[in-house]
C-alpha cells in the first residue's frame, strides 16, 4: 500500500505529520502559558481590589480621630461608591460580594449614624471587616498561592501583615483612648495592651523576614530599590508607640495611664506611614505582577516564532527534498530513455552532486560501461566464431579439391617417372614412353576437367541470385575480419560508396571472395616491420556502371611476372595454404560476369581490383 | 636392393584407372610384375601367384578405407606387406598405419624411387617369411614323417631327459630307447642334439611334453 505512493504524496505525509504534531505542541503550549496568564492576571485583579481597599484605612482612621472628613479631600460617599465599583469589577474572579456589604453597612453606621455612641468599637469593627476583606481577596485570587517567591512574599506584606499592624495600631490607640478617658485600666485591658505590644512587634519583624525574601526571589534588584526606603520608614514609624507601651510596662502591672502615653500624633503618623509604605509596596507588586504577565506573552510569542520559523523550514525542506529527488529521477529517467532509443552503452550520466542518486548515476554509468564491454566481447567473439567456421569450411573444401586433384597429378607423375626410366634402358622401349605420354595428356584433361568442374559448382548457384549490396558486404566482412585485424595490428582505411550498390549474385560466394582478398592481405602484412601495415577498401562505381571493389596492402608486394600465376590452382606464395584462395575467388568473380585482377603496389604491396558489373533496382 | 625377377608380384589396389595403370607402367619399367586391382573385393577373390609380394593400397576406397582393409587381412592371417598411398593424408592416419604394420605411407603424388625402395622392402620383407614359412612346413614334413614312438621319444629328448628316464617313463628297455632316438635324428637330419632341440621350439612340441 505505503510502497505503491508516489514519492511525493510520501513526502507530503511526512510533512503532513510534522505539521500536526508542530500544531498539536503549539496548542499545547499556548494552553499552558495562558493559564499562566490567567493566574497572574487574576492576581493584578486582587491587587487593584486591594488598592482600594487600602484607601479606607485613612479615612477609618480619620473618622475615628474626629477630623473633618472633607480635609481628607474624599468624601465618604466617593470612597463608598468606588469600594462597591471595584468589587463588581472584580465579581467574575473573587467571591468578596457578601463582605463588602457587610463592610459598607459598617463603615455608613459609623459615618453617617449619628444616634451610635461607641463610635471605637465601630471602627475596630470596621478595621476587622477590611483585614476580613483582605484576606478574602488574597485568598480569591490566588494571591497567596503564587508559587513567585519575591510576589508570593510582597502580597504576603500587602494582605497580611500590613492591615494586621493597621488593626493592631487601632485597637491599641482604642485602648489607650480608653484609658485615657476614664484613667484607669482594667487587668484585662492591660494585659491585652501587653499582646498588642508584641503582636506589633512581631508583626514589624514577619514584614522585615518576608521583605527579606522578597528581596531574595527578585532577581533584578529593582524591588529594594524601590519599596525599601518606604517600609524601613514604616517600620521606624512604630517605634515610638512601641516605647510608650514598653515605658509603661516596666512600671509593673499596667492599670494606669497618664495621659502622656496616648500620642495621638504619633499614632495618625504611623498609620499614615503603614499607608504610604503599603501604597508603594501595592505599586510594586502591580509591577511584578504585570512584568510576569509580559514576560510569558513575551515567551510565549517568542516560542511561536520559533515553531512557525521551523514550521516553515521544514515545509522549504520538504518542497526542496521533493523537487531534488523529482528531479534526480527524471534526469535518470532521461538517460534511461537515452540508452533505449540509441540502443548504444555510451550514454554517460554527468551529475555532480555528492548523495545516493550520485552513487546510483555512478553504479549505473558503471553497469553501462560493463554492457558496453561485454557487448564488445560478445561482438569480438561472435567474429572470430564465424571467421573460425568459415576458415574450416574453406579448409575442409580445399582439403577435398586437393584429393580430387592429387589423382591425375599422381598419375602423371608416376607416368612421367616410367617414360624416363624406360628411355633410360639400354633399348629405349618407346611404345611404352609413348603409352605413357598418351596417359600424361589424359590425365591433363582429366585435372582441367576437374577445376572445370568446381568452377561449374559455383556457376549452380547462380539459379539463387538475388541483388546484393556490395557495400554493406564488404563492411559485414569487414566486421568479420575485425578482431584478426586488431590483433595484426594493421589499419584500416575504407573509403566505400555510400549509396548502396546492388550486384546480383550469391552473397555467401561474394563475401567468400571479399574475405579471402583481406585474408591474403593480412598474411601478406605478416613480415611487415618496417613500415606500417595498412589495408586499403576503396569500393567505387565506374563509367560503366561496374562496381570496383580494390583491396590493397602494404605487404611483402607480388612480382609483377607472376600477376596472372597467382590466380591459378595450387600456386601459392605463402608458407602455409593451398593455393586455391585466388583460384576460387577469381572462379566465383568469373561466375559473376566480372573479372578480377593483380598489380603491385606502390610502393610496396599488392592491389587486388575486382570488377562487377551492377543491376539496377528492380531488373532481378 | 633392387627388384629381383619374376620371383616377385606387386599387387596394386586403387579406385582410379590411371594411376593403376601408370603405377603398373612404372613398375614394369624398372621390371617388376604388377597385378592391379579396382577394389578390395577383386582382390580377395582373385587366384593369387604364391610368390614373394606386396600390396600398394590406396587410403580412400570404394566402400572401404585401406586402413580397414589392412586389420582385415591381417585377421584372415593373409601375411602381405603393405605401402599405403593417399591422396591427402594427415599425420593420424599415417600413425596409425605404421602401427599396425605398414611398410610405407606414401602422400600423392608420390616420388617414385620413394615408391620403388618401399617396394623393394616390402618385397624382401616377403621374401624372407616366406623361406622361414618354408623352413618349417620341410620341418614339419620330417617331423611327419616319424613313428609314433619316435615323436614321443624325441619330444622327452628335447625336454632334457636322459635315456634311462625315458625307458622308464615309456616302460622300454634303455637299448630301444637308443634305437629310436637314432632313427628321430636320422629322419630330422639333425646333426646335434642341439640342432633337434632347436627344431622342437620351431614345430612346437617340446613345450607341449615339457
Amino acid at each position: 500500500m505505503f510502497k505503491n505512493l508516489r514519492t511525493s504524496t510520501k513526502l507530503l505525509l511526512l510533512c503532513g505529520t510534522f505539521v500536526i504534531s508542530i500544531a498539536v505542541t503549539t496548542a499545547a503550549l499556548v494552553a499552558e502559558k495562558q493559564i499562566a496568564i490567567a493566574f497572574a492576571q487574576k492576581e493584578l485583579v486582587g491587587s487593584r481590589y486591594l488598592a482600594t481597599v487600602r484607601d479606607l484605612y485613612p479615612a477609618i482612621s480619620i473618622q475615628r480621630d474626629d477630623l473633618s472628613l472633607a480635609a481628607s479631600g474624599r468624601a465618604p460617599d466617593e470612597i463608598l461608591k468606588r469600594l462597591a465599583a471595584a468589587e463588581a469589577d472584580a465579581a467574575s474572579h473573587l467571591q468578596t460580594a457578601e463582605l463588602e456589604r457587610a463592610l459598607a453597612q459598617t463603615l455608613r453606621k459609623l459615618w453617617f449614624d449619628k444616634t451610635v455612641q461607641n463610635t471605637d468599637q465601630l471602627g475596630l469593627d470596621a478595621l476587622s471587616s477590611v483585614q476580613k476583606l483582605a484576606s478574602r481577596i488574597g485568598d480569591d485570587s490566588n494571591l497567596t498561592l503564587d508559587p513567585d517567591l519575591d510576589t508570593y512574599y510582597l502580597q504576603n506584606i500587602v494582605i497580611g501583615r500590613l492591615p494586621g499592624l493597621v488593626s493592631q495600631l487601632g485597637e491599641m490607640q482604642t485602648l489607650l483612648r480608653a484609658a485615657n478617658t476614664s484613667g484607669s485600666l482594667s487587668s484585662e485591658q492591660g494585659a491585652r495592651l501587653v499582646f498588642l505590644d508584641s503582636l506589633l512587634r512581631s508583626t514589624a519583624d514577619g514584614v522585615k523576614s518576608d521583605l527579606a525574601a522578597a528581596y531574595r526571589g527578585n532577581a533584578d534588584g529593582n524591588l529594594r530599590r524601590n519599596v525599601d526606603a518606604a517600609l524601613a520608614a514604616t517600620i521606624a514609624s512604630l517605634e515610638p508607640i512601641l516605647g510608650t507601651v514598653k515605658a509603661a510596662h516596666l512600671g509593673g502591672e499596667i492599670t494606669r495611664l497618664d495621659s502622656a502615653s496616648l500620642d495621638e500624633r504619633a499614632f495618625s503618623s504611623a498609620v499614615g506611614s503603614i499607608i504610604r509604605g503599603w501604597g508603594i509596596a501595592q505599586t510594586d507588586l502591580n509591577r511584578l505582577l504585570q512584568q510576569r504577565i509580559s514576560d510569558l506573552v513575551g515567551k510565549l510569542r517568542l516560542s511561536l516564532a520559533l515553531l512557525g520559523g521551523f514550521l516553515g523550514l521544514s515545509i522549504l525542506l520538504a518542497i526542496m527534498t521533493h523537487r531534488h529527488i523529482v528531479t534526480s529521477l527524471q534526469h535518470l529517467e532521461g538517460v534511461v530513455a537515452k540508452v533505449r532509443e540509441s540502443k548504444t552503452s555510451n550514454v554517460a550520466s554527468d551529475r555532480d552532486t555528492k548523495d545516493e542518486f550520485s552513487s546510483l548515476t555512478v553504479a549505473f554509468n558503471d553497469m553501462l560501461a560493463e554492457l558496453a564491454a561485454a557487448r564488445e566481447r560478445e561482438i569480438a567473439d561472435q567474429a572470430r566464431t564465424a571467421q573460425q567456421t568459415l576458415l574450416t569450411t574453406m579448409g575442409q573444401m580445399a582439403a577435398s579439391i586437393a584429393h580430387e586433384l592429387n589423382q591425375p597429378l599422381a598419375a602423371i607423375a608416376t607416368n612421367g617417372n616410367a617414360s624416363l626410366r624406360f628411355l633410360a634402358h639400354t633399348t629405349p622401349d618407346l611404345d611404352e614412353v609413348r603409352e605413357a605420354l598418351k596417359c600424361i595428356v589424359s590425365d591433363g584433361h582429366r585435372a582441367s576437367q576437374l577445376i572445370g568442374t568446381i568452377r561449374s559448382m559455383f556457376k549452380k548457384d547462380g539459379q539463387k541470385r538475388a541483388p546484393v549490396d556490395i557495400t554493406q558486404l564488404i563492411q559485414e566482412a569487414l566486421g568479420l575480419m575485425q578482431v584478426e585485424l586488431q590483433n595484426q595490428r594493421v589499419s584500416l582505411q575504407s573509403e566505400l560508396e555510400p549509396q548502396p550498390i546492388q550486384v546480383l549474385g550469391d552473397r555467401v560466394q561474394l563475401q567468400q571472395v571479399v574475405i579471402n582478398l583481406i585474408t591474403n592481405a593480412i598474411d601478406a602484412m605478416r613480415s611487415v616491420t618496417e613500415h606500417a601495415r595498412v589495408l586499403r577498401v576503396r569500393s567505387e562505381t565506374n563509367e560503366s556502371d561496374a562496381v570496383v571493389v580494390t583491396v590493397e596492402d602494404s605487404g611483402a608486394g607480388i612480382d609483377p611476372k607472376s600477376t596472372d600465376r597467382i590466380f591459378d590452382t595450387f600456386y601459392t606464395t605463402k608458407s602455409h595454404g593451398m593455393g586455391i584462395g585466388l583460384a576460387i575467388s577469381r572462379s566465383i568473380v568469373e561466375a559473376h560476369g566480372g573479372r578480377i585482377s593483380a598489380s603491385p603496389g606502390d610502393p610496396h604491396g599488392a592491389v587486388f581490383q575486382v570488377v562487377l558489373p551492377t543491376c539496377k533496382l528492380g531488373e532481378s | 636392393m633392387g627388384p629381383t625377377g619374376a620371383e616377385s608380384i606387386v599387387f596394386v589396389v586403387d579406385d582410379d584407372a590411371p594411376v593403376r595403370e601408370a603405377l603398373q607402367r612404372l613398375l614394369r619399367s624398372v621390371g617388376l610384375q604388377a597385378q592391379t586391382f579396382g577394389t578390395t573385393a577383386e582382390f580377395l577373390n582373385a587366384k593369387l601367384p604364391d610368390v614373394a609380394s606386396c600390396l600398394v593400397l590406396d587410403v580412400r576406397l570404394p566402400g572401404i578405407s585401406g586402413l580397414d582393409f589392412q586389420s582385415e587381412l591381417a585377421k584372415a592371417k593373409i601375411h602381405v606387406p603393405i605401402i599405403f598411398i593417399t591422396g591427402h593424408g594427415d599425420i593420424p592416419m599415417s600413425v596409425k598405419a605404421m602401427k599396425a604394420g605398414a611398410v610405407e605411407f606414401l602422400t600423392k603424388p608420390f616420388r617414385d624411387q620413394e615408391l620403388l625402395d618401399a617396394i623393394g622392402i616390402a618385397l624382401n620383407l616377403d621374401r624372407a617369411r616366406r623361406e622361414n614359412e618354408k623352413a618349417v612346413s620341410n620341418l614339419r614334413a620330417l617331423f611327419d614323417s616319424l613313428t609314433p614312438r619316435e615323436r614321443e621319444v624325441m619330444a622327452l629328448v628335447t625336454a632334457g631327459l636322459m635315456n634311462k628316464q625315458i625307458a622308464a617313463q615309456l616302460d622300454v628297455s634303455e637299448v630301444t630307447v637308443k634305437v629310436h632316438r637314432g632313427n628321430a635324428m636320422g629322419k630330422m637330419r639333425a646333426r646335434s642334439l642341439a640342432e633337434l632341440v632347436r627344431m622342437a621350439d620351431i614345430l612346437g612340441i617340446r613345450r607341449a611334453n615339457a
